[in-house]
């Protein structure tokens, strides 16, 4: 854009939710949209839903990434296991397994490793958790708060070959609920540096066993 | 099943139950949130190792002076 004023304007009104803790209207709907995870298997529970979210609110996301990915790699807060940060690559993650197996090999060294698939991890992240989290970093309230009022109230379509359905689930729904909806969604620009952090956390916890 | 995925931490963390969301509320902003980053909390009695494990956060994460709780 241009116009000076204009940007400064939308800027400002975009930086509105994170300064006051508010959760706009226009965030809280999003496309789950539904992709094969296999072709030609149209199986419903086969399919990876990420969400298209509103432009703006994961532009905010991203932006609550970059801050609280900077303050865990200053203050040494992810752990050495852990890939997803920048300047490390799924490529070198990869070699040095191969590395290990083949160094252990080579020495004839007996060794385990275990391998899982955390299967849904994004959807299972506690929001309270993630919070206690991100505070520790030095994010504010406000910021915590205005992303995950907006997931939790936020209403959700699907979309298909088809189209998108006319019926949606979440929004406000979720008060007749026994538990608020939780995860992050994927798709959420801050969804990798949240998992990130919290894994981190575990990777701790589990050093300390 | 879409609904499923909004509902799959359900059952997995006590940190959604409300013993505790009472102390920590849904989004981190409870009573007791400050009393967890100053590492004076007593989690309650029905806390599973896993949980207080969690609330009482291992020496690589110290609790920074800049965490800014007084600006919700």
């Amino acid at each position: 854009m241009q116009h000076k004023s204009l940007s400064w304007l939308f800027y400002q009104r975009a930086e509105i939710p994170t300064i006051s803790g508010y959760s706009p209207s226009r965030h809280r709907s999003c496309i789950d949209l539904m992709i094969m995870k296999k072709a030609n298997s149209f199986h419903v529970d086969k399919h990876r839903t990420p969400g298209i979210l509103d432009s703006e609110f994961n532009h905010s996301n991203r932006a609550l990434q970059h801050e609280a990915m900077q303050s865990a790699l200053r203050n040494n807060c992810i752990a050495d296991e852990q890939y997803s940060r920048p300047q490390r690559s799924c490529i070198s993650h990869a070699l040095n397994w191969r590395l290990t197996a083949d160094d252990r090999q080579a020495k004839r060294l007996a060794w385990a490793m275990a391998i899982s698939d955390l299967t849904g991890c994004y959807d299972r992240i506690i929001h309270n958790a993630a919070a206690l989290v991100l505070l520790r970093l030095g994010l504010s309230h406000t910021k915590i708060n205005s992303m995950f009022k907006t997931i939790q109230r936020m209403a959700h379509r699907v979309r298909t070959a088809v189209s998108d359905s006319e019926i949606s689930y979440g929004g406000d729904d979720f008060i007749n609920w026994l538990f608020a909806p939780q995860g992050i969604l994927q798709g959420n620009a801050f969804g990798p540096a949240i998992w990130t952090i919290i894994s981190s956390l575990i990777f701790d916890i589990l050093r300390k066993k | 099943m879409n609904e499923n995925t909004i509902k799959l931490a359900e059952g997995g963390s006590q940190l959604i139950e409300p013993f505790l969301t009472r102390d920590i509320s849904t989004f981190g902003d409870g009573p007791k949130v400050d009393d967890i980053l100053d590492g004076t909390y007593s989690p309650p009695p029905e806390s599973t190792d896993a949980t207080i494990a969690f609330l009482e956060a291992p020496p690589t994460h110290q609790y920074l002076p800049q965490y800014s709780i007084g600006t919700k």
